[in-house]
């Protein structure tokens, strides 16, 4: 990905950039809202890797380190900021982060209490956050433009 | 973080069904998002907000294969794709 990522630069206008986002090192926190509050019920269980669930957010930030280090980009900004995935049933959330995250998943602890609170709240509402880190570069040659 | 420009044209890589192009669309002129999924595509075809038709293009095709004009757009975006 790292080659892929210098592909692009010819691509770019003398005065553009490049933004990776990616996840943080962090899991992914899970609440149900309500019209009055906001209530963690659990973490998004990930198994994507054999060096824990958090591995392939690591080697996320290696990637670009690389891209820096090697191939001339500059860092020019990083922020980290939340990002949020709502839906109305813990399933439906569930059934989501299965097809779209890798091996990402709620556990039964965290759908069952998910579900207690969406029944006795109706119209609340199931949110996946997650930390992520937001990182622009540029290039050199585009730095004195 | 975006660039604050008239006639934005952006390139995001690995865009799925589209969740994070939908937040920002509306800031550009052009949008290319490329996802290698063909079904992650057509998902974020058929949610697609009418105001974004004309805006989002979307294409099949993984980066390393993709053909573009050199100094074509503004800013490329990974997104969850490292």
């Amino acid at each position: 990905m790292v080659h892929a990522l210098n592909r692009t630069r010819r691509w770019l206008r003398p005065d553009g950039c490049l933004i990776d986002i990616h996840p943080a090192d962090t899991l992914a926190g899970v609440d149900v809202c309500t019209r009055t509050e906001i209530i963690r019920v659990g973490v998004v269980q990930d198994d994507s890797d054999a060096k824990g669930p958090t591995g392939r957010h690591h080697a996320a930030d290696l990637a670009l380190e690389k891209a820096i280090a090697r191939h001339g980009w500059i860092l020019d900004r990083r922020e980290t900021f939340t990002f949020s995935t709502v839906g109305d049933a813990a399933d439906d959330v569930d059934d989501y982060l299965r097809r779209k995250w890798r091996a990402a998943r709620l556990d039964a602890a965290t759908r069952g209490r998910a579900n207690a609170l969406l029944r006795a709240h109706p119209g609340a509402t199931v949110r996946v956050i997650e930390d992520v880190i937001i990182t622009r570069m540029k290039t050199p040659e585009r730095d004195h433009h | 973080m975006l660039p604050g420009r008239a006639g934005l044209r952006v390139l995001e890589i690995g865009c799925g069904d589209g969740r994070l192009t939908r937040r920002y669309a509306h800031l550009a002129d052009h949008v290319l998002a490329i996802d290698s999924s063909a079904a992650d595509l057509e998902e974020f075809r058929a949610s697609m907000p009418a105001a974004f038709v004309d805006r989002i293009e979307l294409r099949a095709s993984p980066i390393a294969t993709l053909q573009m004009p050199d100094e074509d757009i503004d800013l490329v975006l990974m997104s969850w794709s490292l």
